[in-house]
């Protein structure tokens, strides 16, 4: 059973209510029998949250945070400021690096990156675990011209796709693109966050594989 | 502010740290130093005395999946800015606040690669309805996982770490009022599964 009191009395157990409303709750609790049981519940997950513990993780994780840290010493005071371009052109080195390189990197040689990356296979600049990587710099091109050529290779063949495949595609493809957009965003509050950018470079390769294996549909059909 | 009350033991008891804070502090203070000049033994030692609570919350804010990732995620960045920390607070809030911002970078896309669009609602209805189905046999704890990600997230910052409405706002993006009606409607399904 629930009164126009109910809802005060989480900041009435957290004491944020101002002195007037204070009084006029106690005195309807007072009165109420529900009101009260509510209370001494709402105060009962107070003090139970507030008795909850820490737990150390169930596997060490020192090792992989010692891997990404070693070598690499506490940067000094400035903090380092990211541009969306660098990071763009970052997670599209990672982005040809997973794929394992693919013609299209030679597409466009306007933005050609260098990526070193560390020999070890398990572990990246965070830590993170991702798939094992080639231990070798490589060039890449950058991410936005490889997908506007096979998207206008894509579109060139568009019409030789059935209705319902081409839905499909369009679908994926829409979903693709909010999550690199969202990724995006995430990145623009954080944008040292290796996590995101590889997400985002992830992200952004699944959308190649995607529109090279539609143009791959409609140069069969052609 | 918020700050550790309680650590739990290896064997999984709960127990009053007993070490206070300004023990924590102290040792943190010359770990701190010497990490922020390259010593990795001393970081070590700064990530074992507060291990157990990053991950603890990253487990509520993220899920267990997550965990650890974000754990690792936000020590490497610790180490990263350590020259940022100028001893303005304890080192414990000063990293607690960047695991936080950092748990909720990652929260978006969590929530992108779960296709977030669980329906809430029907989350918490299902939560508020455990009188109605008590075979739920969910505890206190699970309860908790259970909840939609934002109003998990005001129930771990506020009640939990004991932050304050106006500085879960600031790190949510959300308004005060948001953050104690969310709270509030928290604790009404959570008071369930009191005596599980």
């Amino acid at each position: 059973m629930t009164d126009s009191w109910t809802d005060r009395l989480s900041e009435y157990v957290d004491g944020e209510l101002d002195p007037r409303t204070h009084a006029a709750l106690e005195a309807h609790l007072a009165t109420c029998a529900s009101c009260r049981a509510t209370r001494d519940e709402l105060e009962r997950v107070v003090a139970r949250a507030r008795g909850i513990g820490y737990r150390e993780p169930a596997t060490d994780l020192w090792g992989g945070i010692e891997t990404s840290i070693t070598g690499n010493a506490p940067r000094s005071g400035r903090r380092l400021v990211t541009l969306s371009w660098a990071r763009l052109a970052t997670a599209a080195a990672i982005v040809a690096i997973l794929a394992g390189g693919f013609a299209w990197t030679l597409a466009s040689r306007r933005a050609v990156v260098v990526v070193t990356v560390p020999s070890s296979p398990d572990t990246t600049a965070t830590g993170v675990r991702t798939p094992a990587l080639p231990a070798t710099g490589m060039a890449v091109a950058s991410y936005r011209d490889a997908a506007a050529d096979l998207e206008r290779a894509f579109e060139a063949g568009r019409t030789t796709l059935r209705p319902e495949t081409m839905r499909v595609i369009e679908e994926n493809l829409r979903a693709i693109d909010l999550a690199i957009a969202q990724t995006d965003s995430a990145l623009r509050r954080d944008p040292g966050s290796a996590y995101l950018n590889q997400y985002l470079a992830a992200t952004m390769q699944r959308k190649l594989k995607l529109l090279r294996r539609a143009v791959e549909i409609t140069t069969a059909r052609s | 502010m918020g700050r550790p009350r309680v650590t739990v033991s290896d064997a999984g008891s709960v127990e009053r740290s007993s070490s206070s804070e300004g023990e924590a502090a102290g040792d943190d203070a010359s770990d701190v130093a010497a990490a922020a000049a390259g010593d990795v033994r001393a970081f070590e030692r700064v990530y074992r005395r507060h291990v157990a609570r990053i991950h603890s919350t990253a487990v509520r804010m993220l899920g267990a999946e997550e965990a650890d990732d974000a754990t690792q995620d936000v020590f490497v960045r610790a180490w990263q800015r350590l020259a940022q920390f100028r001893g303005e607070s304890a080192f414990g809030t000063w990293l607690f606040r960047l695991a936080v911002n950092v748990m909720l970078s990652r929260r978006e896309v969590v929530a992108i690669r779960h296709k977030r669009h669980v329906d809430d609602a029907a989350l918490v209805e299902s939560l508020s309805s455990a009188e109605a189905s008590p075979e739920l046999g969910l505890d206190f704890q699970a309860a908790i996982a259970r909840l939609p990600p934002g109003m998990r997230q005001i129930f771990v910052l506020h009640d939990i770490e004991g932050y304050k409405h106006d500085e879960i706002a600031g790190m949510l993006g959300i308004a005060q009022g948001t953050s104690k009606s969310q709270l509030h409607r928290v604790r009404m399904i959570l008071r369930r599964y009191l005596g599980a």
